[in-house]
């Protein structure tokens, strides 16, 4: 008996001695895929654009501080910093950085990973793959544009075409392009607006699902809007927007919202006047970190309508108005809240489930009119804009002129994407003085920035600067 | 062969009883004050006859005239007796408190006198009563060189350790933690806000002795996971004799230890807001006092009702929170068949309403020795349950932050008595909360740990150990509809289950031998070890509920999310162990260690780690061995390398990730950058020191000199952002921990009833930057931001923060100073008006360099009075939120609250004082109170850690009454703590040295009783 167990004891302590290798401590990959074999078909590329959508919804950039921020350093909005948001309203940023940089980035990586995929190579349907990768040129685009406009230096110090833009970056993992310098602004356009060609000529309508992804649609308005904003640099540009507009109003799906409607846009998902939107739910939505909750939350509620005695503020611009305008308080867009004049209307549910919208038809109208009027042609201007006025119970304008077709931007868009601070800047304007009391961007120097400052650009990262050897920082910080 | 040895021995065995005349010895067994010893051993020397004695200490044996009878007993000396002419041979034995003192290494066993290391043994009645929270607590100010923690005053919250340091930039830098040899868990279960430790649920009572290994000749043998320190638990064993039974009882009250921050009353805030206006707009006081009363939120309210504050800070502390603690134990059995068993039972209130803490637990050990087998296993089971609260950071929902940023303009209740659920501001009602919501962690942790061994002769001996170590984690949240963080979604809830289920196999053989006239002493050990983890965790939750009393995911059926998933890794380790000791004058330690953890690509999974000790005993040599000075003297030194792979699992590879969602559809993205090459974390120790005993071992104590260099760091290097990561995980950098501990105890008097000793340790510990990742042009990436910096040639992470220059006294403006370490040029001590004209400056280190504790004991007769005062010194802290708090303009007095401090604000030219003048600005800048060097501390503290007085019934009362003895005790923690600047926090804080909004840390004074019979 003795013997025995110590048989079986020994045998199995001989055993275990010799059992374990290098095998036995594979992990287990329970919840990710390696990265080399996880792309196998049209369906796993579509999984990864999606990532590449999805990163461009934290609260960080579009899920709240892209549109927040283009609005709140104007006379649009202020922060009055009731929960501690915001206070980058006062356009004195850290010199450690600000802005939406990596956040960004990170959604470009998603879109380089899908069109470094070899389709050829890969199962299901090619135009499918095709349509896909057409997706991420044209988001590829967008993404960059976004980066340019917040740091890049064409409007600081008389910059121009030539001055810093950002690193355009168009492979995913390069070993030779970890540390990539930043390229012109000119450059970038450049690259932009190839890369939205690239994505036309690649997507097919029949692939399309809704506006919650890129279409060719989306990409012929986001090239309008590049086009028009690129104009400051290069005025060629203003034609290519003219044209871009007026393909999306002639072939697009999108109709602008009727009178009666526009309410509702803001709380449908995929309305009828959207191009390209970003989708939230109840389940993935910002909540407390979205728009809403920064707009009227009873805590949170940082940012409320700019009013005062300097200048225009909203509700001095619909004043005229005010009976019949739908974007306006008549309708409920603009109202009270906890004693504050709010944005209502706009990203309406408290959770921060309602889409985001990116890019909407009427900008296309507002577009073609600023473009038929830099080609000298006001009454195709004219038309254009009142195309506009019409649908809002808002008075019809007698002309078509810059400063009327900015107006009228900054009614139909407050608080949405581009943001009123880059129609501003790519107009050479200096920050507007509303309320010294309330707006912060004064505080440093008793006045708002002067076009031209340093502060119309976001500081770039100070991790970026400490990890990348080419990075230059900009001008000021 | 060994059927041979076996036959050998039996011949010889065989021989010997033939060949003598065989007679019978017998008597009693009893210790000094002539009580009868049971289930001592008996054996006679050279044989395997063995008895042992029975329950009144009577033992019978064969034996000869000439045999040697060798007595022992656990405790006590062991005594040899020649067998003469009488038959009966009375023996006592006197207890072993000269005895050799035996340190457990988690691997080993071995006498102090031969080991080249030298580790702390902190003893159970240093633990018991002292570990409120959880066992480790009782490490504070005991060991030199460690450095220990508790992250919140909630009860069940876990504690963080650092040993010599901080050794890695972006690794894990805490202890391993070993329960009766074999490695476990120690994490959270924290899906929620407030974290409980796992170590909280091992029962104090169950513990022995706590050691901490900290050198190189120790550590080693733990290879891969010894970089960090490791903390070796000893469980209470089995003790032979009648059954003996341990009661222990304590009550006690805790409170906040000293955080008394004083916020702004009513009229303050009215006064101060009204100066922000009068100072930027130039308003008379009483327009602006008017304006105030109109227009800050809950003003005209709190005037309306004659200016009564809310009495938030009183509703929030419970006062006296009542903490209990008892423990049964039983132990019994003989030398070859012993147990142990223990229940336990805690509760403890916290002193942030809404949180408690309860406890049951229940342990078993068993041995049985049966002929050349040994089989052991220790058990123990344990449910805690924990209620929290919001904490950590400004949550809105957490009571600690209302303490700091209600308005005491707000009331809490309405006049008719119910809650106020209509504040003005963002801050919610928490006592409110604290009472409707729920927060609980529901931990169960069971650890089984099982040995059999085989002598297979007195020297060689295999052995093989299992054990499973498991914790199931139930999370239950819920937030109600009605006011707070869920108000907007109808009401939250949120269930969560973690299960972590950890194996390990060990198998050993272990060999013994002493050659010569007792002067060669050879041990050697080869081991096997394999650990498998496997983790899983589940979560769901719902918003939206339709009726009250609903606490349940099931009933909120809303944007119900659910998330799974699971997670392992795998550890496998081969140990060579060899001790040489020569007449225990010279002492050689060696220790090989190879070991491989899956969290490395295959190829690199392996690491080599080995040491190498000497010691040598002077005092043992024939010069000193008659001095009358010198009782032990000892110089060592150890020399070896360990690891540390503590980072995620699955990061050398370059993965998706399919969490993500977009559209109500399945989002793929890379997760981790990934690198193919990475591996160890590698540490090499080097240990000097010189134990000594003098003076009758009336003074006695060690000091040491190390030095640690890990190298090859496991670090997220940076990486260009606008690659789509923030960094990949890589072998790179290097960072050296030097230090010097001291550790002593001098018995300064010992007469017949009185003694009196004190002892203490002190430690210092200086890290260096010694390499760093470098970017594509070969300069150094250096991990600054907008606290700290890590740079080659500096400390890890120091403070890193503008420099505050003042309040102008002309004009009542904040001032900077240029500043700017690390810039090319000099530094600058130019003034600046802007805050972002100045620069970045180093500030000073977050690690205390100096720390240790100094206590003193005192017995006369059966009281015994021990105090132990634990200190550090010559780091700063940082007070957090001061950016609110400390704000003079509107985040003080119209957005949150501010502090009483900011009553010595700039009023008028010529103030000097260190508090800007009130503007009317939300604006961290203007207000003064953006991130700078004025809410930088010296962390200097000293603190009575505690403080116990014992009585110990004399032994005439407990006889009279049958018991064994009775001690009575009187506890306090925390009772007295003196820092050197005036700090508005505990001094306390966690390894980054910044404040966190926790509930505060505790003093408490308890009463108990242990009762043995």
């Amino acid at each position: 008996m003795k013997k025995l167990f110590k048989l079986t004891f020994f045998f199995s302590f001989l055993m275990l001695f010799v059992a374990c290798g290098d095998d036995d401590l594979e992990p287990t990959l329970a919840q990710d895929k390696d990265l080399n074999t996880g792309i196998n078909n049209a369906d796993d590329l579509v999984s990864v654009m999606n990532s590449a959508y999805d990163r461009m919804t934290p609260s960080g950039y579009y899920g709240r501080n892209q549109i927040i921020m283009g609005d709140v350093r104007t006379d649009n909005l202020y922060s009055n910093v009731n929960s501690g948001r915001f206070t980058d309203s006062d356009m004195d940023y850290s010199p450690n950085g600000a802005g939406p940089w990596s956040t960004i980035y990170r959604a470009i990586a998603i879109c380089n990973i899908v069109i470094g995929a070899d389709i050829a190579g890969l199962e299901g349907d090619q135009g499918k793959m095709s349509h896909t990768q057409g997706q991420a040129h044209a988001l590829r685009a967008l993404l960059h544009f976004d980066l340019l406009q917040d740091y890049g230096q064409h409007f600081v110090n008389g910059g121009g075409a030539g001055a810093l833009g950002v690193p355009y970056v168009k492979t995913y993992k390069d070993p030779a392009n970890l540390s990539p310098a930043r390229d012109t602004a000119g450059s970038n356009l450049g690259d932009i607006i190839g890369d939205l060609q690239t994505g036309i000529s690649m997507m097919n309508d029949a692939y399309n699902i809704s506006t919650s992804y890129m279409t060719k649609m989306g990409a012929y308005a986001i090239l309008a809007r590049v086009a028009l904003y690129g104009g400051a640099a290069d005025s060629s540009l203003y034609a290519t927007a003219t044209s871009a507009a007026e393909w999306v109003i002639a072939n697009g799906t999108a109709s602008p919202a009727s009178a009666a409607g526009f309410k509702a846009t803001y709380y449908t998902d995929n309305a009828s006047n959207s191009i390209f939107e970003l989708a939230y739910s109840g389940t993935d939505s910002a909540g407390i970190n979205g728009h809403a909750y920064i707009l009227r939350g009873t805590s949170y509620g940082d940012v409320r309508i700019l009013t005062g005695s300097s200048g225009d503020d909203l509700y001095d611009i619909f004043a005229a108005d005010a009976a019949t305008d739908v974007r306006f308080t008549k309708n409920g867009m603009i109202g009270t809240a906890q004693g504050y004049p709010s944005i209502l209307g706009k990203y309406p549910t408290m959770d921060g489930s309602d889409n985001v919208t990116i890019i909407r038809v009427e900008e296309m109208h507002l577009i073609a009119a600023e473009g038929h009027l830099r080609a000298g042609n006001s009454s195709g201007a004219l038309t254009y804009l009142n195309n506009i006025t019409g649908l809002r119970g808002a008075t019809a304008y007698t002309e078509a002129t810059l400063a009327n077709i900015l107006n009228e931007r900054r009614k139909e868009l407050y608080c949405e994407s581009p943001g009123r601070f880059y129609d501003l800047s790519r107009t050479g304007q200096d920050m507007p003085l509303i309320d010294s009391i309330k707006q912060m961007n004064d505080d440093k120097d008793g006045m708002p920035p002067k076009f031209g400052s340093y502060r119309y650009a976001y500081p770039i990262y100070l991790s970026e600067l400490n990890a990348n050897p080419n990075m230059v920082q900009n001008a000021g910080y | 062969m060994k059927k041979l040895v076996k036959l050998f021995s039996l011949f010889f065995m065989m021989a010997g009883v033939i060949g003598f005349a065989q007679d019978t010895v017998s008597g009693t067994v009893s210790d000094s004050e002539g009580l009868p010893l049971p289930g001592a051993t008996v054996v006679v020397q050279g044989t395997s006859i063995g008895v042992t004695s029975d329950f009144d200490g009577n033992y019978s044996i064969s034996a000869s005239q000439g045999d040697v009878l060798v007595f022992s007993y656990v405790g006590y000396e062991s005594q040899t007796v020649t067998v003469g002419l009488s038959s009966t041979v009375n023996v006592s034995l006197t207890s072993s408190t000269a005895l050799e003192e035996v340190v457990v290494t988690g691997i080993t066993s071995r006498e102090r006198q031969r080991l080249t290391s030298n580790a702390v043994v902190v003893g159970s009645e240093l633990i018991e009563g002292v570990a409120v929270t959880s066992p480790d607590q009782a490490l504070m100010g005991r060991v030199a060189g460690l450095r220990i923690v508790g992250l919140s005053g909630t009860p069940g919250a876990p504690q963080q350790i650092r040993i010599r340091g901080e050794g890695s930039i972006s690794g894990s830098n805490s202890p391993l933690f070993v329960i009766d040899g074999v490695p476990v868990n120690n994490g959270t279960i924290s899906p929620l806000l407030t974290d409980m430790g796992i170590l909280s649920m091992i029962n104090a009572a169950d513990i022995e002795s706590i050691t901490v290994l900290k050198d190189a000749a120790s550590l080693a043998a733990y290879g891969a996971r010894g970089s960090n320190g490791v903390v070796v638990i000893t469980t209470k064993k089995g003790k032979a004799g009648k059954i003996a039974y341990n009661v222990q009882s304590q009550y006690g009250f805790q409170n906040y230890a000293v955080d008394e921050r004083q916020m702004l009353n009513g009229n303050q805030r009215l006064l101060l807001g009204a100066e922000t206006i009068q100072n930027t707009y130039g308003w008379t006081k009483e327009r602006a006092t008017d304006y105030v009363l109109r227009a800050f939120p809950g003003a005209s309210a709190w005037d309306a009702g004659g200016r009564v504050d809310g009495n938030w800070e009183d509703l929030i502390r419970v006062e006296d929170a009542p903490y209990q603690n008892y423990n049964i134990s039983a132990t019994g059995g003989n030398a070859t068949e012993n147990f142990r068993l223990g229940v336990g039972y805690r509760q403890q209130t916290g002193t942030s309403i809404g949180t408690d803490f309860e406890s049951v637990n229940g342990s078993i050990y068993y041995k049985k020795v049966a002929g050349k087998v040994t089989i052991e296993t220790n058990n123990r089971v344990s449910n805690a349950i924990q209620n929290g609260i919001h904490e950590g950071t400004a949550y809105f929902g957490a009571p600690q932050m209302t303490r700091m940023f209600m308005s005491p303009w707000q009331q809490p209740k309405n006049p008719d008595g119910t809650w106020n659920l209509n504040l003005t501001t963002s801050t919610f009602n928490t006592p409110y909360l604290a009472e409707v919501n729920i927060q609980q962690n529901d931990g169960t942790r069971a650890l089984s740990n099982s040995k059999v061994s085989y002598a297979i002769n007195d020297k060689l001996k295999v052995s093989s150990r299992y054990s499973i170590d498991f914790t199931l984690g139930v999370s239950h949240e819920y937030r109600n509809p009605y006011h707070g963080d869920a108000a907007s979604d109808n009401g939250y809830a949120y269930q969560a289950t973690s299960r972590n289920f950890l194996w390990q196999t060990i198998n050993e053989l272990e060999y013994n031998d002493v050659f010569g006239d007792n002067e060669h002493f050879v041990s050697a050990l080869i081991r096997q070890s394999f650990a498998k983890n496997k983790s899983h965790f589940q979560s769901s939750s719902g918003e939206n509920v339709a009726a009250a009393g609903l606490f349940y995911v099931a009933s909120f059926n809303t944007n119900e999310t659910g998330f799974g998933s699971f997670g392992d890794y795998k550890e496998l380790g081969y140990l060579a162990l060899a001790n040489y000791s020569y007449k225990d004058k010279y002492i050689v330690d060696l220790s090989f260690r190879n070991d491989g953890s899956s969290r490395f690509a295959s190829g690199y999974r392996f690491g080599n780690f080995y040491s190498a000790g000497v010691a040598w005993n002077i005092s043992n040599e024939n010069f000193l061995a008659d001095s009358e000075v010198v009782d032990n003297l000892k110089l060592r030194a150890s020399y070896g390398e360990t690891g540390n792979n503590g980072i995620g699992n699955n990061q050398y590879q370059s993965l998706f990730g399919y969490g993500g969602a977009y559209d109500n559809n399945g989002a793929v993205a890379p997760v981790t950058f990934g690198n193919l090459v990475i591996s160890w974390e590698t540490a090499r120790l080097l240990d000097v020191g010189v134990d000594f005993s003098l003076f009758k071992n009336r003074f006695s104590g060690a000091l040491t000199y190390y030095e640690k260099t890990t190298d090859d760091l496991l670090q997220s290097v940076p990486l260009s952002t606008t690659t789509g990561h923030s960094g990949q995980t890589m072998n790179i950098g290097s960072v050296i921990n030097k230090g010097v501990e001291f550790e002593f105890d001098a018995q300064v008097l010992k007469a017949k009833d009185f003694s009196f000793e004190i002892y203490g340790n002190v430690s210092e510990n200086r890290d260096e930057v010694l390499r760093l990742a470098q970017d594509a042009a070969g300069n150094d990436i250096n991990l600054d931001n907008s606290y700290y910096t890590t740079r080659v040639g500096h400390p890890q992470a120091q403070f890193y923060l503008r420099t505050w220059g003042g309040v102008d006294p002309a004009d009542g403006r904040p001032y900077y100073l240029v500043g700017g370490d690390h810039r090319d040029g000099p530094v600058s001590d130019e003034v600046t008006y802007s805050y972002y004209g100045a620069e970045q400056t180093v500030q000073g280190l977050r690690l205390p360099p100096v720390q240790g504790g100094l206590g003193l004991r005192v017995g006369w007769k059966g009281l015994t009075l021990d105090a132990n005062m634990m200190f550090a010194t010559g780091h700063k802290v940082f007070e957090r939120w001061a950016w609110y708090t400390m704000n003079s303009g509107l985040r003080s007095t119209y957005s949150w609250q501010g502090d009483a401090r900011l009553m010595d604000r700039w009023q008028q030219p010529g103030d000097i004082t260190d508090v800007p003048k009130m503007v009317y600005s939300s604006s961290s800048l203007s207000g003064g109170s953006a991130t700078t060097s004025r809410f930088l501390y010296d962390g200097d503290f000293m603190r009575l850690r505690d403080l116990s007085l014992n009585y110990s019934l004399p032994k005439s009362a407990t006889d009279a009454i049958g018991f064994n003895r009775i001690d009575i005790f009187v506890k306090g923690l925390n009772l007295f703590t003196w820092t050197k600047d005036d700090l508005p926090f505990d001094p306390e804080v966690r390894a980054t040295g910044r404040f966190r909004i926790t509930t505060p840390p505790l003093k408490s004074i308890s009463l108990g009783a242990n009762l043995n019979f």
